[in-house]
């Protein structure tokens, strides 16, 4: 968090070195993010592009309030959702992309079966709406507290915990039954 | 119904790894930082608010304040002398401190998934024509390849035995060893990996994979800019290679990298011509001519049509003379006999790891080949290329196998068949392995 603020601080006085450590910090992170909710690499690339840039011309100006990663992951979601809208179609995960799942287990069939639930759980995380996906991910995923969720997108902090709700109840009873073997 | 916080556990930790390619942080990076450039042109940063008005106002916070800045200013010292002495290291640096160095030295090992072990050796490369490979059994090689004609020197000092290889033809030839080719790597296609520890030191890491068939990872010292670990994988092979222990600039004396035998050695010495040739046919007198073991040829069957006998070179790329000798049956299938000059037990020494598919009474066994099916279709191209009225090489059969037959005496021959042979046939095939006597 210090460092982070201190990266800021330099980064709004137009430090390259400070830019350049932000995004090496966080840019895996937020690719794999994009591309968790857009199920697509190159819509993710353009997505991590777009929220740099955009980072990037508020340098002098930006205030940092909360996380930077939290910030950052809140803007790659916000891009992400108005990349769904504008007609982009969710697609399947590909085997490639399950293979970048970390397994908790050396042994080789239990990493392949996890491997295999972790691929369903995807896919059926990308059928949700994607507002819910968002709060889904961005709360189990990047730490992000409902409140700073609430913030980011400028709703009540009732909307961003329903969506959670609705969220995960939609994905048990689409993986019920096959999480259990 | 699983409870919601199994659901929650489980989105938790099955978070996607996904690693930015290379092409797209160049892309970001380059575009982010020519915004940033533009942007601190067009306008001037914020200024920085007066801390010390606001910390200055309280008496308590003055002396605070002082303590803070001693440690800060002692933390400030090691932290520069860290950042200076750890500073970031750019691929381009490695490149440049490495082509200063032409002879370096370091320890080899090979990690295979299967097949036989390769030993660990120290390699001394005083150049790319000229090394000394001491091997962990204790043998020395030496491979020069600076003259027209090429020679290896393998020296075994327990047994006071040298091999002496002739590759005629082969050079003057300089061999791009792996640190000539991480020279290459080009900044762009170089991603960072970070840095790690070894041995307490912080080493950073680069990361150049060209193709599905290399991938390179070199560890390099940031005082000195040169590599201190390589890793090449070669996944399709299954096969790694380590490089550590680096030296650039050895001192050894020139004459460790002589081909000249010490006195008192045994000496075999083995002719390879590596002239360029077409295939020829010839007679079984040829090969027992051409081999420095025993040559084999094969008496004819009743269900032979037709054994024919040719010269050609290595079609598996090696260049070597090699004396192939096919045989037709009368179903259309084609078998072919491979023999050269390493075709032994002691040079091929990974047979007897593979699996024994055949054990003949007579001694002779038959076992599996590692790349069986690459090995057979290279040979029976090379056999039906040169020899066309035995099967056009394009029609050749997907059940296509190969074998290594080792005889009683050691001598390894291949074996390779187009189709599928039962055991009968192939016991009848073993037994028709004529040694070819000298006239």
């Amino acid at each position: 968090m210090l460092e982070d603020k201190l990266l800021v601080w330099r980064f709004n006085r137009g430090s390259r070195k400070a830019l350049c450590r932000i995004y090496e910090k966080y840019r895996d992170d937020l690719f794999s993010l994009a591309a968790t909710i857009l199920h697509d690499s190159s819509s993710a690339e353009d997505v991590v592009h777009d929220v740099f840039l955009s980072f990037t011309r508020s340098a002098g100006t930006f205030r940092l309030s909360g996380s930077l990663k939290g910030y950052l992951a809140t803007c790659v979601a916000n891009r992400t959702r108005n990349s769904l809208r504008s007609g982009r179609r969710l697609r399947t995960l590909e085997l490639g992309e399950v293979e970048s799942i970390k397994s908790t287990s050396d042994k080789p069939p239990t990493a392949l079966i996890s491997k295999e639930r972790a691929k369903k759980l995807y896919n059926c995380l990308g059928q949700l709406p994607c507002e819910q996906q968002e709060v889904i991910i961005l709360h189990l995923q990047y730490d992000l507290k409902f409140r700073e969720i609430a913030h980011s997108q400028n709703i009540s902090i009732n909307t961003v915990q329903s969506r959670y709700r609705y969220g995960l109840d939609k994905l048990r009873s689409m993986l019920d039954g096959e999480m259990e073997k | 119904m699983k409870p919601i916080n199994d659901i929650e556990k489980l989105i938790k930790h099955n978070r996607l790894n996904l690693t930015a390619g290379s092409e797209m942080n160049e892309r970001i990076l380059g575009n982010i930082l020519e915004e940033l450039q533009q942007k601190t042109k067009s306008k001037p940063a914020d200024t920085k608010p007066n801390i010390w008005r606001i910390i200055m106002k309280s008496k308590t916070t003055k002396f605070t304040t002082a303590a803070i800045m001693i440690i800060g200013v002692i933390i400030g010292i090691k932290h520069f002398y860290y950042s200076y002495d750890m500073s970031n290291v750019a691929w381009g640096q490695v490149v440049e401190q490495l082509n200063r160095y032409e002879k370096y030295k370091c320890r080899q090992r090979v990690i295979r998934e299967q097949g036989p072990k390769y030993p660990t050796m120290d390699v001394y490369h005083l150049n790319l024509s000229l090394r000394r490979q001491e091997v962990e059994d204790g043998s020395v090689h030496i491979i020069d390849m600076r003259g027209k004609d090429a020679i290896t020197v393998e020296l075994y000092p327990d047994q006071k035995k040298a091999i002496v290889t002739k590759l005629i033809g082969y050079g003057p030839k300089k061999d791009p060893d792996i640190i000539d080719m991480v020279k290459r790597f080009e900044q762009r296609s170089t991603e960072k990996l970070g840095t790690k520890k070894l041995n307490g030191k912080i080493l950073y890491g680069f990361r150049h994979k060209p193709n599905k068939y290399n991938d390179y990872t070199v560890w390099v010292d940031p005082k000195t800019k040169l590599p201190v670990e390589i890793e090449l994988k070669h996944p399709t092979v299954g096969q790694t290679i380590f490089m550590d222990e680096f030296e650039f600039d050895f001192a050894l004396d020139p004459s460790a990298f002589s081909t000249k035998i010490p006195d008192g050695y045994e000496v075999e010495t083995i002719l390879q011509d590596y002239r360029p040739r077409e295939p020829k046919e010839i007679t079984p007198e040829n090969i027992r001519s051409g081999l420095n073991h025993s040559a084999y040829t094969v008496k004819k069957l009743p269900w032979m049509k037709k054994i024919v006998s040719i010269e050609a070179l290595d079609p598996l790329g090696t260049k070597a003379i090699e004396y192939l000798t096919g045989v037709q049956s009368n179903e259309g299938n084609i078998i072919v006999i491979v023999q050269g000059n390493y075709y032994d037990l002691k040079r091929m020494a990974w047979i007897p790891k593979q699996q024994l598919v055949l054990e003949c009474p007579s001694g002779v066994n038959l076992y599996t080949h590692p790349n069986g099916s690459i090995y057979a279709q290279r040979y029976l191209e090379c056999f039906t290329k040169a020899i066309p009225e035995f099967v056009d090489y394009k029609n050749l059969s997907e059940e296509r196998f190969a074998r290594m037959i080792v005889m009683p005496d050691e001598t390894a021959l291949g074996f390779v068949a187009n189709k599928k042979i039962g055991d009968e046939n192939l016991r009848e095939f073993v037994g028709a392995l004529t040694k070819i006597e000298a006239n």
